[in-house]
């Protein structure tokens, strides 16, 4: 979202300094009715205002577009069924930058995507490789990040790695953009650059996530290692042989869209371990209605905690009588101070 | 004892509140704030061939003006804009014609310049899934627009060229509110106001490049797009229609600051972003995380490189709002 244009021009600044107004010198705190007062004038206080100002902060804050920093890399050939190196996308120190929309255009959308953040140890925003489809759209429609990724920069620049791995069986030539905020804080007084650094202090503890399936049945893909489901047709993965989202030790996840790709149609059901093996459904649900994709997510409409270490089962049922690979990605937030 | 009576947020709707004993409390104003749609008058404007396309994209071709009139009964606040258009022989669906629209009150024009119909209004439906002509995705205006009778307000004059090599009959509305009661339409101008300062107002404004595109095979070029002296600019949407693939970057020219870390190719030659990364369309626009807020004056240069290998018409436009130091509507009554 947007930062706000204009801010309300308050009459009194300081709400404290409000209620002292109205309330004069000598209060009894412990009267109920006296809260109630106080209730009334904040909100009083909040509607209290005589006008609007362009907020000072839009003047150093633009849209910015982050491509690989190699123009050879920006529109990268990847070869049949190959993985490429992992492409750099540096952030130099003229701002601090926040990723909120993931973009792509390809010769074949069959392939393959890992993000990871070079500046810290090269940790991953994701727990495997995961399909592009389900994380990525087109100017018309972003995949939008539930939480922005936030880099700072004021030390040193940031480099994001990406790594490509094609599906398609075919030379694969692929763009990739990532779409955010830029703070050129630099070009502000320092109280403006100060609040900045204190927003990305914190907002560093949260951030996007995607979770991969895991626990997939040996032998259920033609190579192990692929973050994909091989289904024989109609065949059912249920309870425990079926493969599951976890949230690993180090933090809670918000699952807040549910995307997929796949090569025909199936049904699905989630089923925790924990809680006796609570269904989140009373029966299987088509793909087509529970999960989207990178243009149109299915949005859960209420966030899903997925605590860390817990397991959330995929159980399915292929519908397409013939074999179908399954790619499915869920995408949250990472509450990693908890 | 617990209050839940907050726990799940404000209870109610746009037409009636819910009181907390339980009863439904109506909006009295909206029975005289009503949607209203604004057309051309005749509704179907007709628009003559462009018979010669070579040389320049439409070069013979006049532009055919109509006008949008509201009658006297209540002031209209413009949101949304769509567009239907056919050939007149066939009947075929037709997006190719360019749109400009001025407003002949004090306000200046809403455009720096024409921009193609697919940049500025919904209904042709896009490749995304929505039908043609379904009105279901019109282009919502970064700001709306305010036309008072009273005021003078009372017709916008909108000009339509043809960029094809036959005649076409073309359908434009603006979707919005009429006001039958002056003292909602009041409230809504104090509001827009209050927002903007005093003697601001704020109306939306599409801005394209100073010049029309038209690349060759392979060329790049920059493109000046200045920004006008007499407002403030807010960059809220991107919407494009080409021939063919392009690159895009665009500069501010105070300081030269990018949106983009598209750098150099190995040539040396400029680098820039995807054409999809950058532009949706008036029906799917890009909606840029931040929007970009650009002071009065300021001047932008577009780069852009064509990547069909082919002649290309690139019509890019920022979909924006301008916010502007005026005489306040309120003084004038």
């Amino acid at each position: 979202m947007s930062l706000p244009t204009y801010i309300r021009r308050r009459r009194v600044a300081d709400p404290a300094e409000y209620l002292h107004r109205a309330f004069g010198e000598r209060q009894q705190l412990t009267d109920r009715a006296f809260w109630h007062r106080v209730l009334q004038l904040h909100k009083g206080w909040e509607e209290d205002y005589e006008g609007f100002y362009i907020n000072p902060v839009k003047r150093i804050t633009r849209p910015f577009w982050l491509l690989a920093d190699r123009a050879a890399d920006q529109a990268l050939v990847v070869g049949a069924s190959a993985a490429s190196a992992k492409i750099p996308f540096t952030i130099d120190t003229s701002g601090h930058y926040e990723v909120a929309y993931l973009m792509f255009q390809a010769t074949s959308s069959n392939f393959l995507v890992e993000v990871f953040d070079a500046g810290n140890n090269e940790a991953g925003f994701q727990n495997r490789e995961i399909h592009a489809v389900t994380v990525a759209g087109t100017a018309r429609r972003p995949f939008v990040l539930p939480e922005s990724w936030v880099f700072n920069v004021e030390d040193a620049p940031r480099l994001l790695l990406v790594r490509f791995t094609d599906r398609s069986g075919s030379s694969n030539t692929i763009r990739w953009a990532f779409h955010g905020r830029r703070w050129f804080h630099k070009d502000s007084d320092g109280k403006v650059q100060e609040a900045v650094f204190r927003r990305f202090q914190r907002r560093e503890r949260l951030f996007s996530y995607f979770l991969g399936l895991t626990g997939i049945p040996t032998g259920s893909t033609e190579d192990d290692n692929l973050p994909a489901i091989r289904l024989t047709a109609d065949q059912a993965v249920l309870e425990n042989r079926a493969p599951y989202f976890i949230s690993t030790d180090e933090a809670d996840t918000e699952l807040v869209k549910l995307n997929f790709r796949s090569d025909g149609a199936f049904e699905f059901q989630l089923r925790e371990t924990q809680s006796n093996g609570r269904i989140l459904s009373n029966g299987f649900i088509r793909n087509t209605m529970g999960m989207g994709d990178g243009e149109f997510p299915f949005v859960f409409p209420e966030g899903y905690l997925l605590e860390r270490n817990h397991r959330l089962l995929l159980e399915l049922r292929d519908l397409s009588s013939a074999q179908n690979d399954i790619y499915a990605t869920a995408i949250g937030r990472r509450l990693q101070y908890a | 004892m617990l209050d839940l009576s907050r726990a799940f947020g404000p209870v109610g709707g746009r037409a009636y509140t819910v009181l907390p004993d339980g009863s439904v409390r109506l909006d009295r104003a909206k029975r005289r704030v009503k949607p209203f749609t604004l057309l051309t008058e005749p509704e179907s404007i007709t628009v003559a061939a462009a018979t010669d396309m070579t040389g320049g994209f439409f070069a013979d071709q006049l532009p055919v003006p109509a006008i949008m009139e509201i009658d006297g009964k209540a002031p209209f606040e413009a949101r949304y804009i769509s567009f239907h258009a056919r050939r007149t022989d066939t009947g075929v669906l037709n997006d190719q014609f360019t749109v400009k629209i001025m407003d002949p009150q004090e306000r200046p024009l809403l455009m720096n310049r024409e921009i193609h119909v697919r940049t500025l209004a919904g209904g042709f439906g896009s490749s995304l899934g929505a039908a043609a002509n379904a009105g279901g995705r019109p282009l919502v205006l970064p700001e709306t627009f305010f036309m008072d009778p009273e005021q003078g307000g009372r017709a916008l004059v909108v000009e339509f060229r043809n960029l094809n090599t036959f005649e076409i009959a073309i359908r434009l509305g603006i979707h919005g509110v009429r006001y039958t009661d002056f003292r909602a339409y009041e409230k809504a101008l104090r509001e827009r106001e209050e927002m903007f300062g005093r003697g601001r107002i704020a109306y939306p404004f599409f801005a394209t490049t100073d010049r029309h595109v038209r690349l060759t095979a392979s060329q790049a070029d920059t493109f000046d797009l200045r920004l006008s002296d007499d407002s403030d600019a807010e960059l809220v949407k991107l919407a494009r229609y080409s021939d063919g693939n392009f690159l895009a970057r665009i500069v501010e020219m105070d300081g030269k600051r990018y949106l983009d870390n598209a750098g150099q190719d190995t040539t040396g030659g400029q680098s820039g972003v995807f054409m999809d990364f950058m532009f949706g369309d008036a029906e799917f626009p890009f909606i840029p995380y931040e929007t970009a807020y650009w002071e009065r004056g300021t001047k932008l240069q577009v780069w852009l490189e064509d990547l069909s290998a082919a002649v290309n018409n690139v019509w890019v436009t920022l979909v924006s709002r301008k916010i502007r130091y005026g005489e306040s509507i309120f003084e004038q009554r």
